[in-house]
């Protein structure tokens, strides 16, 4: 009894080390055999077409950072062309796309939704999902830019939907739209919940830019409430990150948003330097533009302060900056 | 709980079990001391050799020391000596001291042009003595593609000091050259003078033959005509005579050059060789220096450590409602 229980119970050891050498057999090596074919995978070498198109978008994008938007265009053209003749349908969405938002950039908001019309044709019909989002996005915010708010956020909703779905990154950026085109529509709470999940996601991938947005949209919302001690905050927390990215046209609107909120306050001495700022920001920039704006805001605040001697210079260095501006476009 | 131990089928013999795998262990890790030790030639009987260098510049301790390319031994240890020259210590096994004798060097080679260095001891005289611990063997410094430059490095000096003296205006190619195409022209308008002046002999002669015949007094200012015309050939004459005794001279330096130019193209074509060589090489080495590094670029894990290639980007569309005037 004991001699045959004793087998049975070494019959059973046995079995129990048999069963974990088939397990390890089992799991172990799939993973090795995985690992040495990742291992061994060899990288895929792009097409000379398509390193050509690289090429050409990095070129595209530095002629943007410098505001040469004309000579972006013509390069995204070329890359566009490119890519049609290897019948990369993928490369033609991104061109499109592309062309559509340098357009809406310079404010040439018929040819953008040109653009971006194709772009959906080729997107559609490839059921490419990640471009189908992109060009809704892109649609969403021509309308509200355009000041069609409602079908802004039809749109964005569509890109929203196919975004989540995927697990697309740029989720946050699309909520940060939604959540403006929201307020805009005087949907306050839609909005909130909106920008603040838009917070959440971009922090969570660490999109820096758009955090600084959805920081700034919250601001905007807030002082759309007239809650300016909460917006003074997020466009505070904005204002940092925009700093540490040098991006001197987000700088200067945040500074300007702040001095709006000094104004609405009457602490008119409190918004003069943060205008000063902002006109110093954006004039230095190479925005003229954005920097007569300021300087419009110093002039009316000035007056409100009663110092006619400041409004007087501001007036004279308002009229020589248009003066600039305008020799400088007919050169 | 103790019952249970003592009870237990799987724990009887359990010392014993033990002790034939920790036995086996010993057993194991002693098979792998030995073959490591042998791979590293632990228990062979080795004597050192010494050789003295101008720089320490490819050597490191522990490189293999090679025979007929087979690995004999190992650098030992590297020093300065009073001289500061680099004092090479080589470690050499026993069993093949008697290939080691009086006519033997020292080399530093490398494996290829890019492969890693060695030392080589080429083989001695058969007749003479060994080397003996503690001796000197003498050093030779060559191989490599550092030797390649330096060894054409004097041939390309003297193509360039051919190419010199050949495009020298002062030199002798130049200067020959120069008489050559003078004296090719001189002859040729000399030819022409000579056969313009038998020309007019010729017709002056007719003239001459017939004045003559009548012997008329107004055929007297013709003789003196034909005087003047045979002086003049005569002055040719004594040109030419000048002329072909210049001629042996520059005969000779025209074989000069020549052979100046012989050598220069015996030179060419024995060093020729060489220098394609080396070109090819080189271009060999770049060429597959550039494949082994694309390949290692695409190997795991290397490919993981390089940063990702640049794609295809969209611009980014800004969450926020600012606008770029």
């Amino acid at each position: 009894m004991t001699e045959s229980s004793g087998r049975g119970v070494r019959n059973k050891g046995y079995r129990y080390y048999h069963q974990k050498a088939a397990h390890y057999v089992l799991y172990f090596l799939p993973c090795m055999i995985l690992l040495i074919g990742c291992g061994g995978r060899k990288t895929v070498e792009l097409p000379e077409a398509q390193k050509e198109a690289v090429v050409l978008h990095q070129m595209a994008e530095n002629a943007i950072n410098k505001g040469r938007y004309k000579v972006a265009l013509k390069i995204m053209e070329d890359a566009l062309i490119l890519h049609s003749s290897i019948d990369d349908r993928n490369g033609e969405a991104i061109d499109l796309i592309n062309i559509g938002r340098i357009f809406l950039r310079i404010g040439q908001y018929e040819n953008a939704e040109d653009r971006f019309n194709r772009a959906l044709e080729i997107a559609t019909s490839d059921k490419n999902d990640i471009m189908l989002s992109e060009t809704y996005a892109s649609i969403g915010k021509l309308h509200h830019l355009r000041g069609n708010n409602k079908q802004a956020i039809e749109v964005l909703e569509m890109a929203i939907g196919i975004d989540r779905k995927m697990g697309h990154s740029m989720l946050g950026s699309r909520l940060n739209l939604i959540g403006i085109a929201f307020s805009k529509e005087g949907r306050y709470d839609e909005a909130s919940g909106a920008l603040k999940e838009a917070l959440k996601i971009n922090q969570g991938n660490g999109l820096e830019m758009e955090v600084a947005n959805s920081y700034r949209n919250f601001g905007d919302l807030f002082f759309e409430e007239k809650r300016q001690q909460e917006a003074k905050g997020y466009f505070i927390k904005a204002l940092e990150i925009d700093k540490r990215r040098g991006d001197s046209l987000k700088i200067g609107a945040d500074l300007k948003a702040l001095a709006d909120i000094e104004i609405i306050e009457s602490n008119f001495k409190d918004a003069i330097p943060l205008l000063e700022r902002a006109y110093k920001v954006h004039l230095n920039a190479g925005m003229p533009e954005l920097a007569v704006e300021n300087l419009d805001r110093l002039i009316a605040t000035y007056r409100e302060l009663g110092d006619e001697g400041m409004v007087d210079i501001y007036q004279m260095e308002r009229e020589s900056l248009i003066d600039i501006t305008e020799r400088n476009r007919n050169d | 709980m103790d019952d249970t131990r003592d009870t237990d089928p799987r724990f009887r013999h359990l010392e014993k079990k033990v002790g034939i795998f920790v036995l086996l262990m010993i057993v194991g890790l002693m098979v792998v001391i030995f073959f490591v030790g042998r791979e590293r030639d632990l228990f062979t009987k080795k004597y050192i050799l010494y050789a003295t260098t101008e720089s320490g510049m490819g050597f490191t301790k522990g490189m293999p020391v090679n025979l007929s390319g087979f690995k004999v031994g190992r650098i030992h240890e590297l020093s300065l000596d009073e001289d500061a020259k680099v004092r090479v210590a080589i470690k050499i096994n026993k069993k093949y001291q008697k290939w080691i004798r009086r006519g033997s060097v020292t080399r530093l080679l490398k494996e290829g042009f890019i492969g890693k260095p060695v030392l080589e001891i080429t083989v001695g005289n058969p007749l003479k003595l060994k080397f003996e611990e503690g001796e000197e063997l003498p050093f030779e410094r060559i191989g490599g593609f550092e030797s390649l430059v330096e060894k054409a490095r004097p041939v390309l000096k003297e193509v360039e000091e051919i190419i010199k003296y050949v495009n020298n205006p002062e030199g002798d190619i130049k200067i020959t050259l120069n008489n050559v195409r003078k004296i090719s022209s001189e002859l040729v308008s000399t030819s022409k003078e000579m056969s313009d002046t038998i020309k007019e002999i010729k017709s002056t002669a007719v003239q001459a033959n017939i004045l003559l015949g009548s012997l008329n007094e107004d055929a007297m200012p013709m003789v003196g005509k034909v005087d003047g015309l045979l002086d003049k050939a005569l002055n040719i004459v004594s040109n030419v005579e000048n002329l072909s005794k210049r001629l042996p001279a520059i005969t000779e330096k025209t074989e000069e050059t020549i052979e100046n130019m012989r050598m220069l193209s015996e030179i060419l074509a024995g060093e020729g060789t060489d220098l394609r060589g080396l070109i090819k090489d080189s271009a060999d080495v770049l060429k597959d220096t550039k494949e082994l590094l694309k390949g290692l670029k695409g190997t795991w894990p290397i490919r993981l450590m390089l940063p990702p290639k640049e794609g295809l980007r969209l611009l980014p569309l800004d969450g926020s409602k600012i606008k770029r005037k």
